[in-house]
């Protein structure tokens, strides 16, 4: 399997009539693009831009996409999800960079989050040093939460496709090739990668394929399938838990190992493994993950990393004890969600000692973010300390994990924890 | 959620189905459901006397 | 030039120069200027600070009266509105040291100013305030003095000028048990496979996440008769009478409330709801006796399984609760407990 991501670096985005690529300058039929995403669930669409540096605060930002096209199959883009199903992973696929899709929902999520483009909470965030294009769609009268959902969704999806096409037959600025094959890997400790993604409810999982992952079992994929849009963020229920489709098409985790595939790794592959609620679906999901990576993979170390928040640890535990029952070296990639004023030793919720080698992405703090001048959504999000509502335009006080992008357990942060 | 319970030192831990319903059975018709829970909760009670 | 830190230095009889033990219940002296170890800050300082003044306190004056001496000081020391405030060091001295840490913590507080202290890791005073304060660790007693001076002062300096504070190794001060987010030279991505191989390769490293270490918590006595017994239900899922009256929060709790259950046989769909984000509520809210099994327990009582329950169920909310608000809400319950004369409780946790 051989992939090569066309990249095309964007540095501005103009509205115009037409949606044509201009050097690095994006322009877009707005009217063309509402079309593209129009839906029967949506009352009205607006599509706004927030800019890099700009008083601007996205609110209740749902996915951040990032524009991309399977050049060879384009019908096939997030396959399963939104394209037909074929396998990604193989051939030329373009990607927008320097401008993202960003959905705004426009209802309210009991855990709203948002994203600053300026100030300190935009240093918490990839997403701020993007131009997000924000589809921002109000619900018809009369339609469920979840139908809605599923339109943004599409949405977005639609709208990244749609975007990228502006670059077809244009000369890229990079090219990178992601081929797992190589020679004279004999020495080499072969590593896999165990993505725990997170699924709990219909709205509140991950799609593999387009299939909520609800109730899968662990799965070994090509990393290059996620790298190409296999793999699509629907969590709207624990937003902000878990990292937008954006980032599984730029995974950090996969993109380092393959970065150091032949140096000092053989990266062997990926088993996309789950978090179950119920117990013995967690000892079988754990088994299953671990025989994949054991016998399967015949990997001699491997690394996991979770999405969501307090039981995804259980199911990282369960694995990383199997793992090592089996010979095979482990380390966890983990935020700290115990962590705000609290006993820096008792930052996780399990105890099992074969969990040795743990690397923190941060941990659960507050700050105080300073108003803006510009808002994109008009949904108020909760405000964890009281039972007053965010403004935009005001200042308040919140997670830094709330800001979308603010917290990432995939390894792309260069935030840590410090115990102080 | 038992394993974090166990990890905790909790010392008496009924072990229930699922994070989302401790005392349910929600794939059972509604009064074989209730029946169920009574005996999680005779279960559960004797712990309570060991 | 530019204008002058202005420094309010607090230290004790002994330090002041009046006197040990036989000293040690003198009032409230203030001198403005430095006095003993204030020359050694002074030193440190050069010519971007004055200390305006230092208030000596006797320690047994201010340990007998803790809140209304730390008062009375942080009084005298707004008058000199200074820009930033030490005291100490306490080194071992156990009265010192918790003198040094409340008047930081209430200058702190109240003025808005950063303060410093330094003292030994085991004196009392280190270990009630080095959550609120940065102390520099120091040894028992005074033969440091010079450099514990000088690391007063840096920290000082940089919590003035709202530098970075690295960590407790890199400043030199008493580890304060918080954590917060900082920049990595390294993504998370490199630092874990960087772990892995040295793992691997039996390589030394450090782990970024310890692993707690819970002692078991000891078993109460068995009930010897659940026939007779009065039986509390209690849950952390969340779940409050539709409307939460009393507004509880869907994380972190550090209380709960008692809802009555009498007359009723079950709790009935549409009268609850659930305020926790960490669970798909669904089920919960179609039938609540999933949480809280009040139908199934009343059924136990008629059968004589149980002999009473309690009329009354007790709720929290636990979702990224900290150990410490966890611990209070449990003591509340227990003394709730202990109040209505209850045998044992049931627990559901989701």
């Amino acid at each position: 399997m051989r992939l090569q991501k066309l990249y095309y670096d964007i540095e501005n985005v103009v509205f115009d009539a037409k949606t044509y690529l201009d050097g690095h300058s994006l322009h877009i039929n707005r009217d063309e693009l509402i079309e593209t995403v129009a839906d029967k669930r949506f009352a009205d669409i607006t599509i706004g831009l927030a800019i890099p540096g700009e008083s601007c605060r996205i609110m209740n930002p749902g996915d951040i996409v990032q524009p991309t096209l399977r050049l060879e199959d384009e019908k096939a883009t997030f396959p399963g999800a939104q394209g037909e199903m074929r396998r990604a992973g193989n051939g030329k696929t373009i990607a927008l960079r320097g401008v993202a899709v960003a959905e705004v929902c426009e209802r309210f999520l009991s855990l709203g989050c948002f994203l600053d483009m300026s100030g300190p909470g935009a240093e918490h965030t990839p997403f701020s040093e993007t131009i997000n294009i924000c589809i921002d769609p109000t619900p018809a009268a009369g339609v469920e939460l979840n139908d809605y959902l599923e339109a943004l969704k599409a949405a977005s999806l639609k709208a990244a496709a749609y975007l990228a096409k502006a670059a077809k037959d244009h000369t890229p600025d990079a090219v990178e090739e992601f081929a797992l094959e190589r020679e004279g890997l004999e020495g080499l400790p072969r590593v896999a990668y165990i993505f725990q993604i997170f699924n709990h409810a219909p709205y509140t999982d991950t799609l593999l394929y387009g299939d909520s992952g609800l109730s899968m079992l662990p799965v070994v994929v090509h990393p290059n399938e996620i790298l190409d849009g296999a793999l699509v963020n629907r969590d709207y229920g624990q937003i902000s838990n878990a990292d937008p489709t954006f980032v599984y098409q730029n995974h950090p985790m996969i993109l380092e190992l393959y970065r150091r595939h032949g140096k000092d790794v053989n990266f062997v592959g990926v088993v996309v493994s789950n978090t179950p609620h119920v117990v013995t679906d967690k000892n079988r999901n754990a088994m299953l993950a671990t025989g994949l990576v054991k016998y399967t993979l015949k990997a001699d170390a491997v690394i996991i990393t979770k999405e969501g928040g307090g039981h995804p640890q259980v199911d990282i535990a369960l694995i990383c004890d199997d793992c090592e029952g089996l010979g095979v070296k482990t380390a966890i990639l983990i935020s700290e969600f115990l962590s705000p004023s609290n006993a820096t030793d008792e930052t996780v919720l399990f105890t099992t000692k074969n969990a040795d080698a743990m690397v923190a992405a941060g941990c659960l703090e507050f700050m105080i973010f300073p108003p803006m001048e510009k808002a994109i959504g008009g949904i108020k999000i909760a405000n964890p300390g009281s039972t007053a509502f965010c403004d935009p335009h005001e200042a308040f006080r919140h997670r830094i994990k709330s800001i979308r992008g603010g917290m990432s357990q995939l390894g792309g942060l260069l935030y840590t924890s410090m115990k102080y | 959620m038992t394993p974090v319970a166990n990890s905790v030192g909790t010392p008496r831990i009924s072990p229930s189905a699922s994070i989302k319903y401790p005392f349910g059975a929600p794939s059972l018709p509604v009064d074989e459901e209730k029946e169920e829970r009574v005996m999680m909760l005779r279960d559960a009670l004797g712990y309570l006397t060991k | 030039m530019a204008k002058k830190i202005r420094i309010v230095h607090y230290i004790n009889q002994f330090f002041g120069q009046y006197g040990g033990e036989d000293a040690a219940s003198m009032g409230i002296v203030v001198k403005e200027e430095m006095v003993g170890p204030g020359k050694g800050l002074a030193a440190a300082l050069g010519d971007r600070a004055e200390i305006v003044a230092t208030v000596i306190c006797g320690d047994n004056h201010i340990a007998e009266r803790l809140e209304e001496v730390t008062k009375e000081v942080v009084d005298i020391i707004e008058k000199y509105k200074p820009d930033l405030v030490f005291a100490g060091p306490a080194y071992g001295a156990g009265r010192y040291g918790v003198a040094c840490g409340s008047v930081c913590a209430a200058v702190q507080k109240r003025l808005g100013i950063p303060a410093v202290t330094a003292q030994n890791e085991e004196n009392p005073g280190a270990d009630i305030f080095k959550k609120e304060l940065y102390i520099i660790k120091t040894g028992t007693n005074a033969r440091t003095m010079a450099d514990d001076t000088k690391r007063i002062v840096a920290l000082g300096l940089k919590l003035l000028a709202g530098e970075f504070i690295g960590s407790p190794e890199d400043e030199g001060y008493i580890t304060r048990g918080l954590a917060r987010n900082v920049k990595s030279p390294k993504s998370s991505a490199e630092r874990i496979v960087d772990m892995l191989l040295d793992k691997y390769h039996g390589r030394p490293f450090k782990t970024e996440v310890p692993i707690p270490s819970h002692e078991a918590v000891p078993a109460t006595p068995a009930i010897k008769d659940l026939a007779n017994a009065t039986v509390v239900l209690v849950t952390d899922g969340g779940l409050y009478p539709a409307g939460n009256p009393d507004r509880m929060p869907s994380q972190n709790a550090d209380t709960f409330r008692s809802y009555s259950i009498e007359g009723k046989d079950e709790l009935k769909k549409g009268d609850y709801i659930v305020c926790h984000n960490g669970y798909d509520p669904s089920f919960v809210l179609a039938d609540p006796n999933r949480l809280v099994p009040v139908d199934a327990m009343r059924e136990l009582v008629k059968d004589k399984v149980v002999g009473k329950m309690h009329e009354y169920y007790l709720a929290t909310t636990g979702l990224i609760t900290t150990i410490a608000n966890s611990k209070k809400t449990a003591q509340a319950m227990a003394e709730y407990i202990k109040d209505h004369n209850i045998d044992a409780a049931i627990l559901t946790s989701t």
